[in-house]
């Protein structure tokens, strides 16, 4: 370490110039990625421990108190299976029946993605960006830019991985862009995240376009990062005035962006394909 | 930190130390403590540098740095540079600065803590961040210059525990 006090200045100067290269580096280029998970290995001990107080913490705040509630939560989960199972059985049919009919036009088949069930570990206090962390991280296969959803709809995706655990910003932060489709007329828009409050909003759209207040927005599927056909929002408000020569549009996040305690990772399938429009029939098997 | 032939020295002390200051940095214990929390590892390493600028100085202090810059997922390089920085004035004014009552070392930590500050304040401008100008940052800053009273006479008593110098 230190030989003397003297000496220490030398060091000082080196290890400061030293410290702003890395900051350019690590600004500028990418090449101090590798290195990141390598030392973040030495940090995964203070990872681990300092996990614990809010492991205690959480299995304190579980404790279940009631139990006449606790039997009725049960209850009405049992009823939620039974009717998510029957949905699942139809949705099983058709899928088998898609399948069939794509094969017969000759268009690729549709596979289901995989997914990896992550826990909230940290929800940033930070007020202008809206990014969570999860307790998953690239030792179970997470990658940046991986899409994470709730039970209803898209949540946001993945923006940095360390070995346990990753930070994933929300659709509503300010950095996010989501490439939608309204499911009613088919428009496609982008739904970007304002960082504040828990609304998206669809700017650049002309007054003709073709949204209405209570449209259902998708995933469409374009600039490949997204997986088609997940739910992402709902638009609330549409403004047009004569004023201004784009609509204001305002869209409700289908998640439940206040109350996210699990999450799932997505890995597609395959790559995303932008255009369902089937090949042309071939002739020979008419 | 540790080096072997020093008998009767538990010198793993301060590696716990800095262990601990590491974990608290990047525990998540609620919204509150996330916005106000000192910065334990410039606390716990002006003590060392304090108390041991043989030993703990410009060197530890860069490499605790980077650390914390690894461990909460920050630029690498930021806080490794104010931590050097850090290090090297409390290495610079130990003997005089041991020498000072409790209070008004605090007050030392105080500056030392606002100047991290405004390094990081300033960097954050520089990157375009949106909280850059975070209050609770200030308020962080307070907090840490008064806990050091607490921390000195624990790390102190670790310190004589450990037999070390």
């Amino acid at each position: 370490m230190t030989y003397g006090i003297g000496r220490s200045r030398t060091r000082f100067v080196v290890l400061a110039l030293l410290s702003l290269v890395l900051m350019g580096l690590d600004t500028y280029t990418d090449s101090l990625k590798q290195t990141r998970p390598i030392v973040g290995l030495i940090v995964v001990p203070v990872h681990l421990v300092a996990m614990i107080p809010g492991l205690i913490l959480a299995r304190a705040n579980s404790l279940p108190l009631d139990v006449v509630r606790l039997q009725q939560d049960y209850q009405a989960l049992k009823e939620n299976r039974l009717l998510l199972n029957s949905r699942l059985q139809r949705l099983e049919a058709i899928e088998a029946e898609n399948d069939r009919l794509r094969s017969l036009l000759s268009a690729t088949g549709y596979t289901p993605d995989e997914v990896l069930l992550a826990e909230v570990v940290q929800v940033n206090v930070d007020p202008y960006s809206r990014t969570l962390l999860i307790n998953r991280g690239t030792v179970e296969g997470v990658y940046e830019g991986q899409v994470a959803l709730d039970a209803n709809g898209l949540l946001g995706q993945v923006v940095r991985s360390g070995v346990f655990r990753s930070t994933v910003a929300l659709i509503t932060d300010s950095t996010q862009a989501i490439p939608v489709m309204s499911v009613r007329s088919g428009l496609h828009v982008l739904a970007y995240g304002t960082g504040q409050g828990n609304a998206l909003t669809l700017p650049f759209l002309e007054p003709t376009a073709n949204l209405r207040e209570g449209d259902v927005l998708v995933t469409s599927g374009l600039g490949q990062r997204f997986p088609r056909g997940y739910p992402v929002a709902r638009v609330t408000r549409v403004v047009s005035s004569l004023e201004e020569s784009f609509l204001r549009v305002t869209a409700l996040p289908l998640a439940q962006l206040d109350s996210i305690s699990e999450l799932l990772l997505l890995w597609p399938a395959k790559p995303v394909v932008p255009s369902d429009i089937p090949p042309k029939e071939d002739p020979s098997s008419g | 930190m540790v080096r072997i032939g020093y008998a009767g020295k538990r010198w793993w002390v301060i590696v716990l130390s800095f262990f601990f200051a590491l974990c608290f940095s990047v525990m998540a214990l609620g919204p509150m403590w996330a916005l106000w929390a000192p910065d334990w590892v410039s606390l716990v390493l002006i003590y060392w540098c304090l108390a041991v600028p043989m030993r703990v100085g410009v060197g530890v202090g860069w490499m605790m740095g980077l650390l914390l810059d690894v461990a909460t997922f920050g630029l690498i390089g930021r806080l490794a540079l104010t931590k050097t920085l850090i290090a090297y004035i409390a290495q610079r004014f130990a003997l005089r600065l041991r020498a000072f009552p409790v209070w008004q070392q605090a007050c030392a930590v105080f500056l030392l803590l606002g100047m991290e500050a405004l390094i990081i304040t300033l960097l954050a401008l520089m990157m375009g961040e949106s909280d850059a100008g975070r209050p609770g940052r200030w308020v962080a800053v307070l907090i840490g210059a008064m806990l050091w009273p607490v921390l000195f006479i624990s790390l102190r008593r670790m310190r004589r525990w450990a037999r070390l110098p």
